[in-house]
């Protein structure tokens, strides 16, 4: 059984005054855990690699393929330290039904020790949804 | 070989023109202590790892091989080894060349910065060739100096991060490869490669010789992480062109994307106790 590392990522939908599409995501990191992880990597992806394979998250979780691999369909990727209030944009998202998001958790040299994903994110005007992203420490 | 030897003559120290003959003799072992352990001299310093390449190679040593003739290309990139040379150590130096002649070539991708961002992540392409390390070295907008930065390893990249800069301009910058323990470097501390900065918020910088970024666009970033001092005029240029940002981001995501709506992940970090 993973262990959870209790970071929790919740992607939320809703309109904030700014484009139709935006989606909110709240990071919540364990008290126990915000001394070891200190950045995030966060990814979106588009569903289908560029050689015709479909990209899912176990694919990614389990390190078949890197995040940076270039046969993925990165849609936007950005780093954000891990301090209370920092916030980061992802703002080149295209929109559609399966989105996929995987976030990388890093300490202080850099190494990843814990990552987590979530498929089939729909960013699509007037979609409002709740997903949850569960990070769990590399085993 | 004659016109080798009196130009080893010449401009050599004894140590090159004994092992030269030493070489001619078949007695490489003796050749190689001739040449020393290491070609310092800066006046023979091509010539002799010219020489410990054929020597190392006719001692069987190809990585010994190897290793000179990476010194010496990375000296000299366009270096040949000559005519009258048997195939298998053409086809090293030739292998040896076109590696550092890539890793002399290799670029950082353009820069990204947004708001709330305080990190800026590096990436550099990984090259075919394996190595043992690369380091970035940065001077960022305004600064003279330049800092290193470690590049890691992930999947088909090396990547790296350092703290972001705070004003506009040009980073000026430099990597070094470590090829097989021979640094290879791509631009240097006195011919460095630049990339042009623009943080979010600010006006293009003018046309220039420096590389650009496809994200380097107006429009695509957001307003200054809140904190940071700012003039009053600054803020209301923010705050009024963040309808701008906006409309401009989704006209350039809708000519990228050949029509598809972009979309925001909005992401915030917290603590929770």
């Amino acid at each position: 059984m993973m262990q959870r590392c209790g970071l929790l990522l919740v992607v939320l939908g809703a309109a904030c005054g700014g484009p139709a599409l935006v989606v909110h995501t709240a990071v919540r990191l364990d008290a126990q855990l915000a001394g070891e992880v200190t950045s995030l990597n966060v990814y979106a992806f588009g569903p289908e690699r560029k050689d015709g394979v479909m990209l899912t998250c176990p694919t990614l979780m389990l390190g078949d393929v890197a995040p940076t691999d270039k046969r993925l369909d990165l849609l936007d990727s950005a780093v954000v330290a891990v301090s209370g209030g920092a916030t980061v944009t992802l703002d080149e998202v295209a929109a559609g039904p399966n989105r996929l998001v995987y976030v990388e958790g890093k300490n202080a040299g850099g190494v990843v020790i814990a990552n987590g994903c979530t498929e089939y994110i729909k960013v699509e005007e007037g979609a409002s949804s709740e997903v949850e992203v569960d990070v769990y420490r590399l085993q | 070989m004659v016109a080798t030897l009196i130009a080893l003559t010449l401009a050599a120290p004894p140590d090159l023109v004994k092992a030269q003959k030493l070489f001619d003799r078949a007695q490489y072992e003796k050749a190689l202590k001739a040449l020393g352990e290491r070609c310092d001299d800066e006046m023979t310093r091509r010539p002799c790892e010219r020489l410990r390449g054929f020597v190392m190679m006719a001692l069987g040593d190809e990585g010994g091989a190897r290793a000179a003739f990476v010194r010496w290309l990375a000296e000299e990139p366009e270096a040949s080894l000559g005519p009258d040379v048997s195939p298998k150590l053409q086809a090293l130096f030739g292998a040896v060349k076109r590696e550092v002649l890539e890793l002399r070539e290799l670029t950082v991708e353009p820069l990204r910065l947004r708001a709330g961002e305080s990190t800026w992540v590096f990436r550099v392409d990984k090259p075919e060739v394996e190595l043992d390390g690369l380091a970035l070295f940065v001077a960022l907008p305004g600064r003279e100096s330049f800092a290193r930065v470690d590049l890691r390893r992930e999947g088909d990249a090396y990547t790296g991060s350092a703290s972001a800069p705070a004003e506009d301009g040009e980073a000026r910058y430099y990597l070094v490869a470590d090829l097989s323990g021979v640094p290879v470097a791509s631009g240097s501390e006195s011919a460095p490669r630049s990339l042009t900065v623009r943080l979010a918020g600010s006006a293009p910088p003018p046309p220039n010789g420096g590389e650009t970024s496809p994200f380097d666009m107006p429009g695509l970033g957001a307003p200054v992480p809140a904190g940071d001092p700012l003039p009053g005029w600054a803020l209301g240029a923010m705050i009024g062109g963040g309808v701008v940002v906006v409309a401009v981001g989704v006209t350039l995501a809708l000519l990228l994307t050949g029509g598809s709506d972009p979309g925001q992940l909005e992401v915030t970090v917290t603590f929770r106790d």
